[in-house]
């Protein structure tokens, strides 16, 4: 716990450090000091640096932080980074929900995706580690999308680390909405892994500023001495 | 009264101290035990004030201060208007 003090120390800025930083030092050690004071001496050091930062600079830091962290969600997604997606024509008749749920309901049955899993040899690190019927419920379901795309059509995706095989089990999962026109057999793969990144890292990167802006306005309000 | 740079003020009203003299001072007439941040944010903020200064001392590691004729002045303000507060607390309290 000491090491983690002496690591928090380290916080302050270096003019504050090079007058204080002795003197806290030996505080902590009189004081007996343990994990009641990791927050007190992490928000004081953070108190000094956001009154000795410029505005800009609280905020470019925060923001980096916010892109850093949002870059890491793409990479702990489960589903793969690549899509492919296959166009259909629904059928007519009058409740064309119905007629797509129904046909989805056929289509992701679990026989259906074990037999394409199977076919496919898909997910072979996953299905050491788990029962089959976990690696299609937990692995290959969040990587399934089926969503209206456009007036009486429905688009079927697939999410896959493989390009080839995001496009194979597209085509496969449309195949098997009997009755339905395919328009598009799984049309050419995205990089759905670079968007989601750049989506995350935007977001990051609002929050990153945001949470700055806040930062900046509690600390700096606070009167020091009232 | 529980703002940090007050209870410094009032811990050196009585002698000079260096930061673990103080923090023990404090919970022993305040009941409040002042983190080492929280302490050493209060002592910072009040040297630039200049409302305390350090004192030459051979332990530079342990490091005393002194309240300043400033500072006194304004832990004098402080502690009439606090005073003034717990007064009038007290009376209503009695009154209701």
């Amino acid at each position: 716990m000491k090491r983690i003090l002496w690591l928090l120390i380290r916080l302050y800025p270096a003019w504050w450090r090079h007058r204080y930083g002795k003197e806290l030092e030996a505080l902590l050690e009189d004081s007996g000091s343990g994990s009641r004071d990791v927050w007190d001496l992490f928000r004081a050091a953070m108190e000094v640096q956001m009154k000795t930062w410029s505005f800009a600079r609280i905020v470019t830091v925060c923001g980096i932080a916010g892109v850093l962290l949002a870059g890491l969600v793409p990479l702990s997604m489960r589903y793969g980074r690549y899509e492919s997606t296959a166009v259909l024509k629904i059928p007519a008749g009058d409740r064309p929900i119905d007629i797509v749920n129904e046909a989805a309901q056929t289509a992701l049955r679990s026989n259906s995706l074990l037999t394409i899993v199977n076919d496919q040899s898909l997910y072979p690190r996953q299905r050491q580690v788990m029962p089959l019927e976990s690696v299609i419920n937990n692995v290959m379901r969040p990587a399934i999308q089926i969503s209206r795309a456009g007036p009486g059509l429905v688009a079927v995706r697939f999410h896959s680390v493989d390009p080839s095989v995001a496009q194979r089990v597209t085509q496969l999962l449309a195949a098997k909405f009997a009755g339905f026109q395919v328009l598009d057999p799984a049309g050419p793969v995205k990089n759905e892994f670079v968007r989601t990144r750049l989506y995350h890292g935007g977001l990051g990167l609002l929050a990153g500023i945001l949470f700055g802006t806040v930062l900046t306005m509690i600390f700096r309000r606070r009167a020091p001495i009232r | 009264m529980s703002d940090p740079a007050l209870l410094v003020l009032a811990s050196l009203a009585e002698g000079d101290k260096h930061g673990y003299a103080m923090m023990e001072d404090i919970e022993r007439f305040g009941g409040i035990r002042l983190g080492p941040g929280t302490l050493y944010g209060a002592i910072t903020r009040l040297e630039e004030r200049g409302w305390i200064g350090p004192v030459k001392s051979r332990d530079g590691r342990r490091q005393p201060y002194r309240i300043t004729a400033a500072g006194q002045e304004h832990l004098a303000e402080q502690l009439a208007t606090l005073n003034r507060v717990v007064k009038t607390g007290l009376s209503r309290l009695k009154q209701a």
